[in-house]
């Protein structure tokens, strides 16, 4: 049998447009379901004879409808029975929608319906962002390729999510089935221990409640309130006033010795039986090899490496007991599975170093061996410390740079830009000299005009001769 | 010894601007030293002439705006405790009439090197009192003789300079300098432009 389950968007009272025939202005409620245009349609094609519109104006998004109470419900979602004629019909829909909200329950599973789909056309183009300020400034601009993407339609039908619940068959009001070697109901201390059903869709659960509803300070439960409330998956629900645990179906151990249940002693396990378990289990451990080099190596160095002028930092070293060669491991990739790292094959009197890849899968358990004890440290300390066990060779033979000299080669490269740096700004400066002196030469010459023109503004200054004696204030 | 008056001189009263702090008043004379104001003649409202009063006693500016369109707005400023208040209500309509005076005008100090100022209403009476003041200021007789030539020294000396004054008043300040005065009469002793009265 093929179930859908078409998502409905609302579940509430609508107001109607029906005419009504009381002369109240205010219209008349009507309770039903909001839902999209093509599960409107789907459910019209499938239980038309269930559905009732409701009139509304003005929204066009959705369609309101009433719906029998005989069409099967579970969460937001109508669970409707089809047959395999009808989901051409309704494929025909869905092919005209993104992502619409209908799933198929087929083989024990959810399955999405045929319907369009993003994708990517595999064609690049640009995207320009210009970076600017309010005054028409730009400052930066920068050029992604993006891939174009493209709309299409999926035809085939695949597996999903769904609504997020399984379906089981519809069943009648019967007692849920409760955790074997339990019984349902456990009464002790004053308070129940009891495993539920749950209301429409809920899980059943187990409820730890006062025998009789009494006040607070009589109450069995609150006095156990803190190791109660320390469980986890356990909540207070203050409707019914109970405790009631979604952890699992069987309940925690701490409630059962709240309520006083001991339990059925379960038939204890013959010691010759468990030691032999315990012995097959230690030889399957033992068995299991160890990995050449540990996934915690990989994840603590992973996207560390760099190149550092020379003497990047290994974190892990390989011994080839017959070919004699260390390998130095300074980058993993688990992908590509290779190792990229320097080499170092030891001769009688001499020393070979080089940089190369070695693929993971080229490398047989037996004869490499992992340095347990090695930690990331930079590869000349690396080459020094295995130069003073085998004494044959001297570490600058190999041309790797102390860690001094990479930092004095990473002081000078740093130092070269500076310089050119300072190089391009004095440039720039004797460039604009000229410049400058011609604005300070126009500064000054508007200062000048500035100073004439307030001296030239000013009036004659008194003359200094004497005034007359007989009118002195004249 | 009879008392001999001469008869009172008006001060000159043009309309100088408006002043607006609270509502507005009229100005009809004004002179500043510097920056420093010296003689304010304000009529108006009592509350716009006393708030005028105030924001001055408190040592902020306010500003004349002349009513001519182009011309720039006079800006009065002064030191606090500075100005002496002299206001009456011009009785029929309801405005009073302020003003204030700098209070070297009023009592000057000979003791110390001062300044303080003189109204040119009438020369004679003008030159009179400037005449007393030195009289006052130095250890030395002042003829009355000598006044005139005194003011003419006194100008080219730089001890008596006329104030920048609006609406008609004409101030001048007088620097109370003993020293300077002695010299003054001491050379024109011994030039021969001043005589002991015989």
């Amino acid at each position: 049998m093929l179930y859908i389950a078409l998502r409905f968007h609302e579940k509430g009272r609508y107001e109607s447009h029906t005419p009504t025939e009381t002369a109240s202005r205010r219209k008349p409620k009507v309770s039903g379901y909001q839902l999209v245009k093509p599960n409107y349609r789907i459910l019209k094609l499938l239980v038309g004879d269930h559905v009732s519109d409701i009139p509304r104006s003005r929204i066009v998004e959705y369609h309101y409808v009433t719906v029998a109470d005989s069409v099967r419900q579970q969460g937001h979602y109508f669970i409707l029975p089809v047959i395999d004629s009808q989901l051409a019909e309704i494929e025909a829909i869905t092919k005209l929608e993104r992502q619409p909200p209908v799933h198929l329950w087929r083989d024990d599973q959810w399955w999405s319906f045929p319907q369009l789909e993003m994708y990517n056309t595999g064609e690049m183009t640009t995207m320009r962002t210009t970076i600017g300020d309010l005054f028409g400034n730009v400052h930066e601009v920068r050029e992604h390729q993006i891939e174009k993407t493209g709309l299409r339609i999926r035809p085939t039908y695949e597996p999903s999510k769904g609504p997020g619940f399984e379906l089981t068959r519809p069943t009648a009001n019967r007692a849920p089935d409760a955790p074997a070697n339990l019984p349902t109901l456990i009464t002790g201390n004053g308070m129940v221990l009891e495993w539920k059903r749950g209301y429409e869709d809920k899980q059943p659960c187990w409820w730890l409640r006062d025998e009789q509803r009494v006040s607070k300070a009589q109450s069995a439960t609150y006095r156990h309130y803190a190791t109660l409330k320390a469980t986890p998956h356990a909540r207070w629900s203050k409707g019914f006033a109970a405790w009631y645990y979604t952890g699992g179906s069987r309940p925690p151990q701490k409630w059962l010795e709240l309520v006083g249940y001991s339990g059925v002693v379960s038939p204890a396990m013959p010691p010759e039986l468990s030691q032999q378990i315990e012995a097959v289990l230690a030889a399957d451990d033992a068995a299991e090899k160890e990995p050449l080099i540990p996934l915690s190596l990989y994840d603590t160095h992973a996207g560390r490496y760099d190149w550092n002028y020379g003497n990047p930092e290994v974190w892990c070293k390989l011994a080839h007991d017959e070919a004699g060669w260390l390998f130095f491991i300074a980058n993993a990739s688990l992908t590509e599975r290779s190792l990229y790292g320097y080499q170092l094959t030891l001769g009688e009197n001499t020393a070979v170093g080089e940089w190369l890849t070695l693929a993971l899968d080229d490398l047989s358990a037996d004869s490499v061996q992992r340095d347990p004890q090695f930690t990331r440290q930079s590869l000349r300390h690396a080459i020094e410390q295995a130069a003073t066990k085998v004494k044959t060779f001297l570490p600058d033979e190999l041309g790797i740079p102390t860690d001094a000299d990479c930092r004095r080669r990473a002081f000078e490269a740093r130092h070269q830009t500076y310089l050119a740096e300072r190089e391009r700004q004095r440039e720039l400066e004797a460039m604009m000299k000229p410049y400058h002196a011609f604005q300070a030469m126009l500064n000054l010459r508007q200062a000048f005009e500035e100073g004439l023109h307030h001296l030239t503004g000013c009036k004659a200054l008194p003359t200094q001769s004497p005034p007359p004696l007989d009118d002195p204030w004249s | 010894m009879s008392h001999q008056t001469s008869p009172k001189s008006m001060i000159t009263q043009t309309y100088v601007g408006q002043i607006t702090v609270v509502g507005e008043c009229f100005c009809y004379g004004c002179a500043l030293d510097g920056q420093q104001l010296v003689y304010l003649d304000v009529a108006g409202p009592a509350t716009s002439v006393e708030a005028v009063w105030a924001k001055l006693a408190q040592g902020k500016e306010c500003s004349i705006i002349p009513p001519e369109h182009d011309a720039q707005k006079i800006i009065l400023r002064t030191a606090e405790g500075q100005l002496k208040r002299l206001q009456r209500k011009v009785e029929g309509i309801g405005i009073h009439h302020l003003l204030l005076i700098h209070q070297d005008l009023l009592t000057p100090t000979y003791a110390e090197l001062s300044t303080t100022y003189l109204f040119l209403v009438d020369k004679s009476q003008t030159t009179a009192k400037l005449g007393s003041h030195i009289q006052q200021l130095v250890d030395i007789a002042v003829f009355p003789e000598w006044y005139a030539y005194l003011v003419q020294q006194g100008r080219v000396e730089g001890l008596i300079t006329p104030l920048a004054c609006y609406g008609g008043t004409s101030l001048w300040k007088i620097i109370l300098d003993k020293t300077a005065w002695q010299r003054v009469i001491c050379r024109g002793v011994s030039q021969g432009h001043l005589h002991l009265p015989a």
